[in-house]
Formats: structure tokens, C-alpha cells, sequence
């Protein structure tokens, strides 16, 4: 009876487990798709692209920082820090997601979504009111008297407002990284600083979720 | 002595509680595996991250990443021994060579290693796009029409850029995971080949296309 039993435990969990994985590969691929089904709900957030500094002082009020890998940093001991906010977005499956970025601070920036085809490249400049008013595609810095002067495919620039529109197909948790402020290492491990350990006040990421 | 006059009812009562707790054991242990299974799928339903992403990250195990410890390509020995020549050969652009050794001789126009460049001698290209790279970086091809067989091997989307003597085409951008095919009709000469996305081409993703009749296999 005991064997018999335990068989049938065995089968069950074997049962679930083949069932969990063939539901989990029947779901549409590609995570998320940079086109909505007409008919998802749609929801819409307004995300900012932000910078905080800071300089830090020691007893003497003399600047004193250190570098991210614990070293003291004597010159240019001014921190920053870039951020997207919110930095987490929870969103159901289906969902049809419009994230309304604007860049608050910092000069330029761009958003792609890990794993996925979804990025700002080509995507709409929106004005205040939702009018689509340009694309971003390689173009003039739209900032006078400001680096760099051509921005890229993709990039945007302080005071544009961007919207980036994808439907949630896959439950699981993105990140949405600004390649401009992060180094992507070959394991895909995200860091502030470069190949030759020069800053880039990063790593700017955020994370979307999307619920089963 | 005393189990000699155990009664028949009090030993139907120890069998029926032997049984008893075989049983309960049996209903906890089923419930268990039951648990466990249903555990697995739900985890194989919905991973922590996104499965086209690939494997885990290193610092996910805990250890720290060591800037310029871990090398991007693990250097082979003839790539090593031909590092030199690439160095020549990219006059124009500079390379960040070893602090101490100083290139002695002038930086001449001579002509790269054979191995140094990959050959597609059947006009179609095969190239991966991983984060920051193109695989292979040196090819040469013949003139004519040349197909571009794309694989985006990486964590973003990519996209293709060609440029050089009469050509100046732009592909799709395309997700990871993806084949995208492209036709361009070169003719002789140096093309620049690029990931026009973001600050990818800086960060080195780009490629020298060399168009020649002359290849090595024919």
C-alpha cells in the first residue's frame, strides 16, 4: 500500500512538473512585443529620468569620496547618481504598457528593455499634452551648446519626453537599462564603471514586472 | 509472559494502529511530493528572469567582478601572435596597447595576416551581434551581391548598419535570439560595418568589411 502509494506521488509530481513546463512553453514567446492587441487594457505611466549629486565632506569640510571600488578619491569627489523613478513597474500579463518617460536631468539618455525588442529606438516624442511630435532617430542634439551634438538612434535629450508603448506577453521581471549610463558587462552583469574602470554614474536601471 | 494472554481484541487494536500510522505517514509524504511538484512547475512556469536572456549573471553567484581580470575573447595563441599585425593594420585608429610595450617600428600599411580575417567566400555572411561586439569583427567577401546572415546572440536589440563606397544601408532593429537577412551589393573596397543603436559602435561594436576578388580560397 505504501509503494502504491508513493508511485502515485512520484507520478503526480512528474505529471505537474510536465504540465507547469509545456504550459510555461505554450506562452506567446518574445516576452514582450513592441505591438498591443487591440482589446488589452491599456495602462499608462509617467516615468522620470533623473540625477541626484552630491558632494561629500569629511570633519574638516574637505571633500572626501570613494570610488566604487573602495578607494579614496581625492579629486572630482562629486557623486552622482542617475535613476529611473518609479524603478519598479508591476504590470499583469496582457497588459497593453505605456511608459511615458521624461528626462528630467542629465543630458542624454537610452532605454531598451533586456531580452526583448522593445527600446526607444525609433520610438515617439510626445509633447506635453500626448501629440506625438517626432521620432528618435539619429539626429541634432535638440539642446544647444551641449555634448554631444548628434545624438543616436534612440537617444533623448533633456526635456523630451518619450513614449514607449509594448504589451506584456510573459510574466517574469525585465530590466530596462539606459545603455548611456550603464556598462553591460559579457555576463550581462550591469556596473557603474567601464572596461577601464572610468565612472559612468550608473549603473540606471529599473525593473519591470509582470504579473502571471 | 504477559504477551501470552494478550486477548485477540487488543491485538486487532495494535494492527489497526500499525495501520493507522503507516497510513498517516503515507497521506504526509504524498502531500509532500505533491507540494514539491507543484513547487517545480510554478517555477517552471515563471523563472526569475526572462529566458531569452541566458544564463545568470556572475555576481549572482556572489563573486566580484574583477575589472580587466576577465578578458572578453579568451586570447588564443595565434591571436596573440598576430595581435601585432592587427595593431599595424588599424593605423587610424588607436588601440589601447600594453602600458610598457612601445610599437618600435612606424605604423605601415602592410598587409593583415590571412588568418586575421574571416573569409566568406560563397557571398554569404554569417555575423553574431553579442553586447559590444560583432563575431566575427575582420571579413573579407567577394564583390557582388552578398547576403548578411544576422544572429543576435546578446541581451538587447541590435541593428546592422553598412557603409562604404556607394552603400549606405540600414537594417531593422532586431530583438535577441533573432536571424535577420540582408542584401547589399558591394563592390570592391573597405566598408564600415556598425550597430548604428545608441552608443553601441562606441562601445565596439563594429566590423571592417573588406570586398576583394582576390581571396584566399579562390
Amino acid at each position: 500500500m505504501f509503494k502504491q502509494t508513493l508511485l502515485v506521488a512520484v507520478i503526480g509530481a512528474a505529471l505537474a512538473a510536465v504540465y507547469g513546463t509545456a504550459s510555461a512553453q505554450n506562452a506567446p514567446k518574445g516576452g514582450l512585443s513592441a505591438k498591443c492587441a487591440s482589446g488589452a487594457p491599456v495602462r499608462d505611466y509617467l516615468v522620470t529620468v533623473g540625477e541626484w549629486d552630491t558632494v561629500p565632506k569629511d570633519r574638516n569640510k574637505k571633500p572626501a569620496a570613494y570610488t566604487d571600488r573602495g578607494m579614496a578619491r581625492a579629486a572630482n569627489s562629486k557623486l552622482e547618481r542617475y535613476a529611473f523613478d518609479p524603478s519598479v513597474i508591476i504590470v499583469k500579463r496582457g497588459d497593453c504598457v505605456n511608459l511615458q518617460i521624461h528626462d528630467l536631468k542629465g543630458d542624454h539618455h537610452n532605454v531598451t528593455i533586456e531580452g526583448t525588442e522593445v527600446g526607444t529606438e525609433g520610438a515617439a516624442i510626445i509633447d506635453d499634452a500626448g501629440k506625438v511630435v517626432g521620432k528618435l532617430v539619429a539626429r541634432a542634439n535638440p539642446n544647444p551648446y551641449e555634448d554631444p551634438a548628434k545624438l543616436k538612434a534612440g537617444e533623448f535629450a533633456r526635456g523630451e519626453q518619450v513614449l514607449l508603448k509594448f504589451q506584456a506577453n510573459q510574466p517574469g521581471t525585465y530590466r530596462m537599462i539606459c545603455e548611456v549610463h550603464t556598462f553591460v558587462g559579457p555576463k550581462g552583469e550591469l556596473r557603474g564603471y567601464d572596461d577601464k574602470g572610468k565612472p559612468m554614474q550608473g549603473p540606471m536601471v529599473a525593473y519591470i514586472t509582470v504579473l502571471p | 509472559m504477559a504477551d501470552a494472554f494478550v486477548t485477540q481484541g487488543e491485538r486487532e487494536t495494535a494492527q489497526l494502529k500499525r495501520a493507522a500510522v503507516s497510513a498517516s505517514a503515507a497521506a504526509v509524504l504524498l502531500l509532500t511530493l505533491a507540494l514539491m511538484g507543484w513547487m517545480l512547475a510554478r517555477v517552471a512556469e515563471h523563472p526569475g528572469v526572462p529566458r531569452e536572456a541566458g544564463e545568470l549573471p556572475s555576481w549572482f553567484t556572489g563573486a566580484m567582478p574583477v575589472p580587466g581580470a576577465r578578458q572578453r575573447f579568451p586570447a588564443s595563441a595565434e591571436a596573440a601572435g598576430e595581435a601585432a599585425a592587427a595593431h599595424r593594420h588599424e593605423a587610424g585608429t588607436t588601440i589601447a596597447s600594453e602600458p610598457g610595450a612601445v610599437v618600435a617600428q612606424p605604423p605601415a600599411k602592410a598587409t593583415p595576416a590571412e588568418g586575421n580575417y574571416t573569409d566568406f567566400a560563397s557571398g554569404q555572411v554569417e555575423i553574431a551581434l553579442k553586447e559590444y561586439v560583432f563575431v566575427p569583427n575582420r571579413i573579407r567577401t567577394r564583390p557582388g551581391t552578398v547576403t548578411f546572415v544576422l544572429r543576435n546572440e546578446g541581451r538587447f536589440a541590435h541593428d546592422f548598419h553598412v557603409e562604404g563606397p556607394g552603400v549606405d544601408i540600414h537594417a531593422e532593429k532586431f530583438s535577441p535570439g533573432r536571424t535577420i537577412r540582408v542584401q547589399v551589393t558591394v563592390q570592391e573596397g573597405e566598408y564600415k560595418v556598425s550597430c548604428p543603436l545608441s552608443n553601441h559602435d562606441e562601445r565596439g561594436m563594429h566590423a571592417t568589411l573588406i570586398v576583394t576578388s582576390r581571396l584566399a580560397g579562390g
